[in-house]
């Protein structure tokens, strides 16, 4: 008995001896399974919460507006009416630069036909700052270099736009430029094929297919490599919208979430939408190209929904790799790929099998990228951003879609750019150590509305960097010697006859030291009139009538201008010692091309949002800073200059033109200032080390302005309306009408002056000669 | 000098007149006068700054008449109807330097323009 209790003791004994081993086991287990299960937990509300903040930053950026819109910035637009200066070349490159094609017929908006004088142009419809318009067909009548008639399918037309040039943009950070397009003026056949080459089953999966991650996976491992990728278009539009270009698994996972929900929150076609609107598909310089629509201009020149299949393949194609299938880089694979598609597109039954044949025989053409439609003016829109930034954020500019209507005329750009460009290469050619080092700069403006035509900040047009028309400052030379004749002219002692003495001069300045200016030819004329010694920019004598008249006018007149530089009044500013921009300048000349009217000169014409609702505009402005008649009679010693002085190689040109050449010292800068009836232009051209040249502002800066106011037409100057005609005999006395003597322009109010009888002798009657010797003493 | 006298005296009464007028509103006396151009493009973007202006639209009228400028860049009536404009918009600032720019392209013997410059000027 006692053995069983015993035994059963001992039983129990094992018994509670394996409880007690079981019990430290079945903790550890348990409390395993409570980490694993709180890990689990845990996990489950970070993931909870990962995806909750996913899914907001999926909802954030989709909903609403989903890019950044740089701001469009155009060209003026022709504006076509009977009368207006047009050469058919002009009219030519117009259409041209804004894709439009010669057909038999201009039968479709982009399309024009010419027949002899007349243009049939099928004008595209186009949001201008007043409004949409729609397309139409005009017909244009050019005779004489002009337009004769304007007319639609109806009637004559007073004015007809030709809708103006994309000229640039206002990019964000990341340059990306767009123009977006809604899924229905998507033509279909592009949607079938971007689903066939990209993601067949798009319409079918959650945002993911499983299948095609195997077999994606199955075809690298078989390839060693990677070489086919596994993502629908879904996962393509997360990646690029949301994510980065990093590769690795957990980005992998994140971007299969993202994908199911956005697939949760948006139908198919609002993904297809954003994908056709995000997808990269090129880069132009700093630009780059994103959607299917910008694409389409980019590359072919035209609208989607004017896109051929040929054309739509090779976009399609570009999804895959837009530099490695960039059609104008690489033809012959994008071609290669580009069959490809077309060939699935006949498969698939996207198009017919003949349509297919027939797009593959199609030779791949794109348009130039450097065309003007496409091209961008760094130059100028620098200039005009700054304006805008006066009146607009930044980052307004950079993300809402505005659209800048600004005052560049694409074919006086074009004058402009090819005249300098083609002008220092023969000046390189004539001197070979300076080959790559010449540079220029450029101001064209509108004489009566300071609205700038044309800005060139450099030899190479098309570079986003040092803006020398902004920002060079650099000595103006014989340029700042207007100044001096009008501040005499306005003192009321000199006229253009007046006998100035073209002798040695020694001025001394503030500091004590003595300041010789020579001529040119280092010779000295003795005495000249007034006219003469401006009309062959003699130094001495300019120097001379500077100080004769006093450097604080001339001062005085160089603001009045509209230099708003520091100017130190040494005498040397007489002759231009001061470094100025061309833009500077090109405000000094336009307050004299204008007869007096200080106007900003401007860039920027109206500004509208992205759906043409007009935010502002900028017409004129100014102030009348000096009677018209005293700018008349300053211009006509500038007339002068052209008709038989440094700048009579203008000759060949219709005259009367303006103008004034310049050149620093040591013949570092060649300027040439000047205006005909309707432009004024300044050109600079130097080197950026400052080094000297074997040029004048005649042979070096003059060349360029003359080749582009032949290029752009040039229009000479009208008959003064208040100067009159009054001969002056060789002593600088003015002679009664009739008289022989040389003639010069006076103010009417001159006429009343009392003068000499033609028979008379030398002496000095009312306004004539006065040596400077006299003045100044 | 008669003719100045009659003129100041027009001006004068004219100016009486668009004391009252203005409180009316600023459109009340725009675009009186029709003429200043035989240039049928010009025309038609008087017409159309008439139209702005009429619908309080500032910004459109005035650059409908700096089109008009740029095709006739010296006709005085063109800067008249732009410093009228701009007086319309309550900009007598610009309205001044462009009164003072059509006088510089005004012919003195044409009276229409120096009485409707005078008078802009009064109002101003």
């Amino acid at each position: 008995m006692s053995g069983k209790p015993t035994k059963k003791t001992t039983v129990k004994k094992s018994a509670t001896k394996k409880e007690t081993a079981k019990k430290p086991v079945a903790g550890k287990q348990r409390r395993w399974k409570a980490t694993l299960l709180g890990l689990f937990s845990v996990s489950l509300v970070v993931f909870g919460a990962w995806m909750i903040y996913l899914d907001a930053e999926v909802r954030r950026a989709f909903d609403g507006k989903k890019w950044a819109l740089p701001a469009k910035v155009y060209a003026r637009p022709l504006a076509l009416y009977p009368g207006l200066l047009l050469s058919p070349q002009q009219l030519q490159a117009e259409l041209q630069w804004s894709d439009y094609r010669q057909s038999r017929a201009a039968d479709r908006p982009g399309t024009y036909q010419r027949t002899g004088n007349t243009w049939r142009i099928y004008r595209r419809g186009f949001p201008f700052w007043d409004g949409p318009e729609p397309s139409r067909v005009i017909e244009v009548t050019l005779a004489s270099g002009r337009v004769e008639k304007v007319s639609d399918e109806q009637s004559a037309q007073a004015l007809v736009r030709l809708e103006p040039q994309y000229i640039g943009g206002i990019f964000p950070v990341h340059n990306e430029d767009r123009e977006l397009v809604r899924l229905e003026d998507v033509p279909p056949v592009l949607v079938a094929a971007l689903i066939i080459t990209e993601d067949k089953r798009f319409f079918e999966h959650w945002g993911i297919s499983p299948t095609g991650i195997a077999r994606a996976m199955v075809a690298n491992v078989n390839a060693g490599r990677m070489v086919q990728g596994g993502s629908t278009l879904t996962q393509q539009l997360v990646k690029n919208f949301f994510l980065t270009n990093e590769r690795s698994l957990s980005r992998k996972i994140q971007e299969a979430f993202m994908s199911l929900l956005l697939e949760l929150h948006y139908d198919k076609e609002e993904i297809l939408e954003a994908y056709i609107n995000e997808v990269y598909l090129g880069q132009s310089g700093r630009r780059s190209i994103h959607g299917f629509g910008l694409a389409s201009r980019f590359y072919f020149g035209k609208p989607l929904r004017e896109l051929d299949n040929a054309e739509i393949a090779t976009l399609v194609g570009l999804v895959k790799g837009a530099s490695y299938y960039n059609p104008r880089r690489n033809p012959q694979r994008s071609k290669d790929r580009r069959d490809l598609i077309l060939g699935l597109m006949a498969e698939s039954q996207v198009i017919t099998e003949a349509e297919s044949l027939r797009a593959k025989r199609t030779p791949l053409l794109t348009a130039s990228p450097k065309r003007a439609g496409q091209r961008e003016y760094p130059a100028f829109l620098e200039l005009a951003k700054q304006q805008l930034q006066q009146d607009y954020r930044l980052q307004d500019l950079q993300s809402e879609g505005l659209r800048i209507f600004t005052t560049l005329d694409p074919w006086v750009q074009s004058a402009v750019e090819s005249s300098a460009e083609a002008h220092l290469s023969s000046l390189e050619t004539r001197s070979p150590r300076l080959k790559g080092k010449l540079e220029t700069a450029a101001v064209i403006t509108s004489v009566d509305g300071g609205e700038i035509r044309a800005l060139l900040g450099g030899r190479d047009a098309s570079f986003f960097g040092f803006n020398r028309a902004l920002n060079a400052k650099r000595a103006v030379g014989s340029l700042a010697k207007p100044a001096v004749y009008l501040a005499a002219l306005r003192s009321g002692e000199y006229h253009w006859g007046t006998l100035i003495d073209d002798s040695p001069v020694t001025v001394e300045g503030q500091d004590g030291s003595l300041w010789q200016p020579q001529n040119y030819d280092k010779k000295s004329h003795g005495m000249l009139p007034m006219q003469e010694t401006l009309q062959r920019s003699l130094n001495q004598a300019t120097a001379r009538l500077g100080m004769t008249v006093g450097l604080d006018k001339v001062v005085d007149e160089l603001v009045r201008l509209g230099i708003r530089d520091d100017l130190p009044p040494y005498p040397s500013l007489l002759l231009g010692a001061m470094s100025l921009s061309p833009f500077e300048m090109t405000q000094m000349y336009q307050t004299i091309a204008s007869e007096g009217f200080l106007m900003p000169l401007r860039t920027i014409d109206a500004v509208t949002t992205a759906e043409g609702d007009m935010l502002s505009s900028y017409a004129i402005r100014g102030q009348q800073v000096y009677d018209p008649v005293t700018m008349e009679w300053l211009t006509s010693g500038l007339k002068a200059v052209v008709s038989e002085g440094t700048a009579r190689r203008l000759n060949d040109l219709p005259q009367p033109l303006a103008g004034k050449t310049g050149t620093s010292d040591e013949q570092r800068d060649a300027w040439y200032a000047g205006f005909d009836n309707r432009h004024l232009g300044v050109i600079w051209v130097g080197m950026d080390d400052n080094g000297p040249m074997p040029f004048t502002g005649s042979s070096g800066a003059l060349p360029i302005w003359q080749e582009s106011f032949r290029r752009m037409g040039t229009e000479p100057l009208t008959p003064s309306r208040s100067l009159v005609d009054i001969p002056v005999n060789p002593q600088g006395q003015l002679l009664e009408d009739g008289c022989s003597g040389k003639v010069y322009n006076f103010p009417a109010s001159w006429q009343t002056t009392k003068r000499l009888a033609c028979e008379s002798g030398v002496q000095s009657i009312g306004k004539g000669i006065r040596s400077w010797f006299e003045r100044l003493f | 000098m008669v003719r100045t006298i009659v003129l100041i005296a027009v001006v004068g009464f004219l100016t009486a007149c668009a004391s009252t007028s203005t409180q009316d509103g600023p459109t009340e006396n725009y675009g009186q006068y029709q003429g200043g151009t035989d240039h049928p493009a010009v025309k038609m973007l008087f017409g159309q700054a008439d139209d702005a202006a009429k619908a309080g639209n500032w910004s459109a009228a005035l650059t409908y008449l700096d089109q008009a400028r740029r095709i006739e860049p010296r006709n005085p009536y063109v800067l008249y109807r732009q410093a009228k404009t701009y007086a319309a918009a309550g900009d007598n600032a610009r309205a001044r330097q462009l009164l003072e720019r059509a006088r510089v392209f005004a012919d003195d013997e044409d009276e229409m323009l120096s009485y409707l410059l005078y008078e802009l000027e009064f109002q101003l």
